[in-house]
């Protein structure tokens, strides 16, 4: 099992799925607990899936953990027994901000909504993809991502972008 | 093309940027080692046969943390005879033997899936919404099921213990026995219950004891909450 291929990729696939564990669940220590859970289930069936799509696998868990409550039973595998990273480690003072702002704006979206706008905007699938991973209809994909944004545009913390003339 | 669609258009495009653009400041370093680790504890959740002390399954799993809170009406339980006076009759939970095992696809996991009646075959995903399963039948499941209750790990966390009645035990043999003999992924037993493959456990060798585990529970109460809601 441990031929180097599940720590290739690891190394190859953690950096993205963070990324979106963290737009998914808006805290720097939740996102990393629930990639470790991804990547451990993704090992606990490697030699099954590694021929497949083993990242679409690992997106699909992450994407789908707040589905009934994954956070409510974090620490089942008495996860991060590290010191937290730092959050805000101070890079450029507006990324930060403008980080901080996606994460706050996203939070005022429900599960399912943050599902749908990752899905069709960071990984691109169309809405009838989006539709088939996450088990809805195309039609309420679409009214989801409508509602989504119209909340993302109504969202303080976004004025400054939404309110930018297009360029 | 109305206003109203251009206005729509441009905030899609903005959200786009926005979380496309989106920099997810430092990430952290994986721990490989650890989550090898975890991978190896999910992957032992096990049906023990205890009787004999064998750990005969070994394999993967992972339901717990995506166990359904919503409860799931009781599947009638199998046509038996003669139900043991002990039974408890009607525990959802079912054993059934892997037909088919296959990545979620183009046909999508139902969000509140419906438990089959034990006597029909069934599809089902696994819980974290990953896998698709088509299952045979139930050999084992409701009034063989004497009782369910929960127990430390050994390793840490709770597991669910089934006892089987008499007539259980021997249809659980039964049905191990025959899993032994098979390939994967038809030598997987699956443990179904809410409509979702809980875990799918492969059988190395007859389990003869007429005791299951089903492991995984972070708290006493995480796994007393799964026994309420499959219970009649």
């Amino acid at each position: 099992m441990t031929d180097g291929s599940f720590e290739r990729f690891v190394q190859e696939h953690h950096p993205s799925l963070f990324r979106t564990a963290l737009l998914m669940t808006g805290d720097s220590d939740t996102a990393q607990d629930l990639v470790q859970t991804a990547l451990a289930r993704v090992y606990a069936r490697w030699s099954r899936i590694r021929d497949e799509e083993p990242a679409a696998y690992a997106r699909r868990i992450v994407v789908n953990a707040h589905r009934d409550g994954w956070r409510r039973n974090r620490g089942r595998e008495h996860l991060v027994p590290e010191t937290p990273e730092p959050v805000a480690a101070p890079d450029a003072t507006g990324r930060i901000v403008e980080r901080d702002s996606v994460v706050r704006a996203l939070r005022a979206l429900t599960a399912r909504e943050r599902r749908v706008v990752v899905l069709r905007f960071v990984y691109d699938l169309s809405e009838a993809g989006t539709a088939a991973e996450l088990g809805m209809r195309v039609g309420t994909v679409k009214s989801t991502t409508h509602r989504a944004i119209g909340k993302l545009r109504a969202s303080a913390d976004l004025t400054a972008a939404f309110s930018e003339e297009t360029r | 093309m109305t206003d109203v669609d251009r206005d729509t258009d441009r905030d899609t495009d903005r959200v786009r940027a926005l979380l496309t653009g989106f920099d997810p400041g430092q990430v952290p370093a994986p721990d490989v080692a650890r989550i090898v680790a975890l991978g190896e504890r999910g992957a032992r959740w096990r049906v023990v046969d205890r009787a004999l002390a064998v750990a005969a399954v070994a394999a993967v799993v992972v339901a717990g943390v995506l166990l359904v809170v919503h409860r799931v009406s009781p599947a009638p339980g199998p046509v038996s005879p003669s139900p043991s006076p002990t039974a408890k009759a009607g525990y959802a939970v079912q054993f059934r033997p892997v037909l088919t095992e296959a990545p979620v696809g183009a046909t999508p996991c139902p969000t509140e899936p419906v438990q089959s009646p034990a006597a029909q075959p069934a599809t089902a995903c696994s819980a974290d919404a990953a896998l698709v399963y088509t299952l045979g039948p139930a050999a084992v499941s409701g009034d063989a099921i004497a009782t369910l209750r929960p127990e430390a790990s050994a390793g840490g966390g709770f597991e669910v213990v089934v006892d089987l009645t008499p007539t259980g035990s021997t249809a659980f043999a039964t049905l191990t026995t025959q899993l032994a003999t098979q390939q994967a992924p038809q030598n997987q037993l699956s443990i179904y219950a809410r409509g979702r493959v809980l875990s799918s456990p492969y059988v190395a060798s007859p389990i003869l004891g007429g005791v299951a585990q089903i492991g995984g529970f972070p708290t006493l109460a995480a796994a007393q909450d799964f026994i309420t809601a499959v219970s009649p």
